[in-house]
């Protein structure tokens, strides 16, 4: 057990005293750490808000007013188109909706990791997700 | 003190060495010279039990090598030319550290490094790192820590080799002055010269085979006065 200590303080000591040893093995990981695990996260945190703060342009067709107002609400900018599926699929727009007989179609580039239009398509997600709920709210306190 | 009979090693086909007998006794420096293959290196790295012999036996100090290597080893100091040492150790911290390989802790540690400091003169090298040493000085590091047990038995290889002419001669002083106390030392080199100065009894060897084995003055009568001329008729005698 001695002869063991023996060799590890020996061990101990010849690494303490290279300088080199020690900042590659000690000290540039502490540097790294972190860089590594909150780097990549802010970076992508301001890449979204970036594209939150930008006004997206939507392909729109037959929207109702209030749908449309709820979309600039939400910090998009809707543009009349008499076909959003194609217009999103040539890339002219980030992200398109159709209404029709009561249903809203959202069409959008998902493909390709975090992009600016999958930013805009949670924000039209959003928007009408928020209208849905109001006028749910509203039909409920309609009610007799 | 050092006994070797019919003394063999073999590498599969090669035979490294080849039915070596001889002895070093106390007091005396007993120089295997040799060109490199020889079989000088192989013969040391036998005695110090660091590889077995394939045939033959050999004692140092009484103990089989081949039987009782721990006990040779307690008994033996080794010594080689490319030997290496803790680069960023201290002299005293490297000494501290093979010391209690030996049991020396304590006081008789600190009467182990008195007395290797005074006969080596490395005072100097105590508080220095060996990265910060030059190549004698380590070489006394190298040469403290293989007699700090004080071994009856020190084999020495090539030892010299890369050392500036001082360092050189202060090994030199310090085989002499090992001899002086009554310890047996096989000194193995190329380097002739090396052997006029130090050695009692010098031996040929050539192609794993002792081709001569005599006193130096009997050595030196047969190469007319030059160990290099004996070494080549010898050599040329035996093929």
């Amino acid at each position: 057990m001695r002869d063991i200590y023996r060799i590890f303080w020996k061990e101990l000591v010849q690494v303490f005293r290279d300088r080199k040893l020690v900042f590659s093995t000690l000290i540039l990981p502490v540097l790294l750490m972190p860089i590594f695990m909150f780097g990549p996260s802010l970076v992508l945190q301001r890449l979204l808000q970036g594209a939150q703060e930008r006004k997206q342009e939507v392909a729109v067709l037959n929207l109702p007013e209030e749908a449309l107002r709820a979309l600039e609400q939400a910090g998009l900018s809707p543009k009349a188109h008499p076909d959003p599926e194609g217009a999103v699929r040539e890339g002219k727009y980030p992200v398109g909706v159709r209404y029709e007989q009561g249903v809203y179609r959202v069409y959008g580039r998902l493909a390709g990791g975090l992009t600016e239009g999958q930013v805009a398509v949670s924000k039209v997600q959003g928007a009408l997700q928020a209208l849905k709920q109001g006028f749910t709210q509203n039909s409920f306190l309609a009610l007799p | 003190m050092i006994e070797v009979a019919n003394l063999s090693k073999e590498y599969g086909q090669r035979r490294a060495v080849q039915d070596l007998t001889f002895q070093v006794s106390p007091g005396e420096v007993y120089a295997l010279l040799g060109p490199n293959g020889a079989g000088k290196t192989t013969t040391l790295r036998i005695l110090s039990t660091l590889i077995r012999p394939t045939k033959g036996r050999a004692k140092v100090a009484g103990f089989d090598v081949a039987r009782e290597p721990l006990e040779v080893r307690r008994r033996l100091g080794l010594v080689n030319g490319g030997m290496r040492v803790y680069d960023r150790l201290t002299g005293r911290e490297v000494l501290r550290f093979f010391a209690g390989f030996y049991g020396l802790e304590g006081q008789a540690f600190q009467e182990a490094l008195d007395w290797v400091t005074g006969l080596l003169q490395m005072e100097e090298t105590l508080d220095r790192r060996v990265l910060e040493m030059s190549t004698g000085m380590r070489q006394k590091v190298v040469i403290a820590r293989a007699i700090l047990h004080r071994p009856p038995v020190l084999l020495l290889d090539e030892a010299t080799a890369g050392l500036d002419v001082f360092a050189r001669r202060a090994l030199l002083n310090f085989v002499k002055a090992y001899r002086q106390l009554g310890n047996a030392i096989i000194y193995s080199t190329h380097v002739m010269s090396e052997a006029e100065e130090v050695a009692d009894r010098v031996s040929f060897l050539h192609q794993g085979r002792l081709v001569y084995e005599g006193s130096k003055e009997e050595a030196l009568a047969l190469g007319e006065g030059s160990l290099e001329e004996a070494f080549v008729r010898r050599v040329k005698e035996a093929a």
